[in-house]
């Protein structure tokens, strides 16, 4: 049988991106989803009472006890919010959670001078200034992040730092939609959303174009730049997310909005169920970088805050303990841990996996697109972080419930619901399997990743022998946190 | 660059890696596991006496390593508030006040690792004040590693074939 070699252009050296299959249009399916996420209320309904709900525990955290296992502040957000936003809304839903953030919601409407009805897409409030061109990444929101995680300690378990952080992310996303463009803050600074962007690759859910040709011939652009020409269905702002569906092909930046939807005058926009399949392009350093940090910060938070070393508590719980040495050694190690010692493990996998297949490809290529490994099993470890905390702790929930602030309510008879830990006799069995699953999907979808890179697939099968190695030993060391 | 374009190839090609593959992970599993359950085996039960102090927000010692079979006698003393001991995977579980002693008791009959946990409410580390407990032997670990290994190499196998099949289905529509 003959066979004919793919051609690639030597001269292009643009990468191309992985194809990724599509599955079920939802919005086919059920058009009643499609009809609800297309009025112009749909964003409202999700982010007004989750407003609320968000007040309220900023007021726990302000007015309630000052103990975190009774202040609903600590238990709601960072037990049961962050179980649910890591095991649930993005590995399933992708970046369901920004649709309905309560956070940015105001300030959207400060921008648009209305909360629910169109006043037209042309006049923000504001500046409406371009976030700045330097910017324009996630490294930001890679420093946001690592800086909350290094104060963490202190984060989930006094209420008063939970409102300072929440209120604090609340008034500069505010401020900042009044300087700058749409979600500029959304996309760019938020330390909540980069890791959720990172993780919402893995989501079966994505919203697509249906037919891109369709997108590309439409001059308007409609859905990018906002419509009125609708007289049948809600006319649509601009994409706060500055994104063009007619060639999105990740859910990295779509924060599922919907406001696409509302501007698209050719009803084509698709919501796919892909099933198994994710994107797997990691497109540049500072996507690489998030996946160091978020990884490192997992087997980090795992080992000081479950593990057995009362040092490491004392040093993560320094205005308890006064170890502010230590405090400031643990910053170091886990911003040193993040952004050096793990990427510098990595580089020489990547190396090998360059010799293996004759140097065909630049190392940063290699480096950026081979990274994409500990985006499944990044987020497997932060699952297996996370469902302890539930598990162990979820008779808290119970109690805040009935008594948010602390004060000694009762409202749903649930105040006195004893400490009872569920399934905590099998957590380090569902953690290993956790991992487990993390690095299978993370070697083959990274072998899709690669695929594109290399003229024959063969050659990227031996390129993803050293990465699958490195894969590997990065699970290793989950196991050994988790149950060595 | 050769190109893999019959199937048996491509078969041949992907057998003999695993093969070796499945050798390397198999002598991993067996050795751990093998390596571990000798040295398990080397021991008898026993009565196992342990001293903890519970401190916020830690216990000392924080590892505790015992084998399955063995009585294990846990007197807990706190250096500060009130603390509790939970045992997780036994439902062993005390509360301990600052001058008083408590001792719990309970026979390792569970092997794999274990974390103990405080039961009462006190401070703000509260949730995170965690130690260990290893029933030996603790085959969890390398048998994870195990499947870790085994499974990497699979998955990567796998990747490959079904990747030269799309490839090689694209050839045959071209």
């Amino acid at each position: 049988m003959s066979a004919t070699p793919i051609q690639i252009d030597p001269a292009d050296k643009t990468i191309p991106l992985q194809v990724v299959p599509l599955g079920p249009d939802l919005f086919k399916k059920v058009p009643l989803l499609r009809r609800f996420v297309g009025t112009r209320s749909f964003q409202f309904l999700l982010i007004f009472p989750n407003l609320v709900f968000f007040y309220i525990l900023i007021l726990a955290g302000i007015f309630g006890h000052p103990l975190g296992n009774v202040n609903s502040s600590i238990v709601l957000i960072w037990i049961l919010w962050w179980f649910l936003l890591i095991t649930l809304l993005v590995p399933i839903g992708a970046r369901v959670w920004c649709a309905i953030c309560p956070l940015a919601g105001p300030g959207e409407w400060l921008q648009r001078r209305s909360i629910v009805k169109f006043r037209g897409f042309e006049k923000p409030r504001g500046l409406n200034k371009r976030w700045p061109k330097p910017l324009r990444n996630i490294w930001a929101q890679n420093f946001g992040f690592l800086g909350l995680a290094v104060i963490s300690g202190l984060l989930v378990t006094r209420p008063i730092v939970t409102v300072i952080v929440i209120g604090g992310i609340w008034v500069v996303a505010t401020l900042l939609m009044l300087v700058y463009r749409r979600r500029a803050f959304c996309v760019y600074l938020c330390p909540v959303s980069g890791f959720q962007g990172l993780y919402a690759m893995v989501s079966p859910l994505a919203l697509r174009s249906r037919n891109r040709a369709v997108c590309k011939d439409h001059k308007p652009k409609t859905c990018m730049i906002g419509s009125r020409e609708r007289d049948d269905s809600p006319f649509g702002y601009a994409c706060p997310w500055f994104e063009f569906i007619g060639d999105m092909d990740r859910n990295n930046y779509c924060g599922l909005c919907m406001e696409c939807l509302k501007g698209c005058t050719k009803d084509n926009i698709g919501l796919y169920w892909r099933g198994g399949n994710m994107d797997v392009v990691l497109e540049g350093r500072d996507e690489a970088w998030k996946a160091f940090i978020m990884t490192a910060l997992a087997a980090v938070y795992a080992i000081v805050l479950l593990g057995p070393v009362g040092t490491l508590k004392d040093w993560a719980n320094a205005p308890s303990s006064g170890s502010w040495g230590g405090f400031a050694l643990l910053a170091a190690a886990m911003v040193a841990v993040t952004l050096v010692v793990l990427p510098a493990i990595y580089a020489p996998f990547v190396e090998a996996s360059r010799r293996v297949t004759g140097k065909v490809v630049e190392f940063r290529d290699l480096f950026v697109r081979g990274a994409f490994g500990l985006v499944p099993l990044g987020l497997a470890a932060w699952i297996a972080f996370s469902i302890p905390l539930v598990l162990v702790n979820g008779a808290y929930i119970a109690q805040v419930i009935s008594d948010p602030f602390g004060w000694g309510w009762n409202l749903f008879g649930t105040k006195y619901v004893a400490w009872n830990p569920v399934g905590e006799g099998w957590i380090p069995l569902i953690q290993a399997l956790l991992v487990l699953g993390g690095l299978t999907v993370g070697i083959i979808k990274t072998h899709r990743a690669l695929e594109p890179l290399f003229e024959r697939t063969r050659q990227a099968t031996r390129a993803m022998i050293p990465l699958a190695g490195f894969l590997t030993l990065i699970a290793v060391a989950f196991f050994v946190v988790f149950v060595g | 660059m050769e190109l893999l374009t019959d199937d048996r190839d491509i078969r041949r090609a992907g057998w003999s890696r695993l093969t070796v593959l499945v050798v390397i992970a198999g002598l991993a599993i067996a050795g751990t596991i093998g390596g571990v359950a000798w040295g398990w085996s080397s021991s008898s039960p026993t009565v196992r006496e342990i001293h903890i102090t519970a401190r916020q927000f830690a216990y000392d010692p924080g590892i505790i390593r015992v084998n399955r079979g063995d009585r294990v006698v846990l007197h807990v003393e706190s250096a500060d508030v009130t603390h509790g001991l939970y045992v997780d995977g036994y439902g062993v579980q005390g509360k301990v006040t600052p001058g008083e002693d408590l001792t719990l008791e309970f026979v390792a009959d569970r092997a794999g690792r274990f974390a103990i946990r405080c039961s009462e409410v006190c401070g703000t580390f509260h949730p995170f004040m965690t130690g260990k407990l290893i029933v030996e032997p603790n085959l969890l670990l390398p048998g994870a590693i195990g499947l870790a290994v085994g499974g990497a190499a699979g998955a990567v196998l796998w990747a490959g074939w079904s990747a030269r099949r799309e490839e090689k289905a694209r050839w045959e529509e071209q």
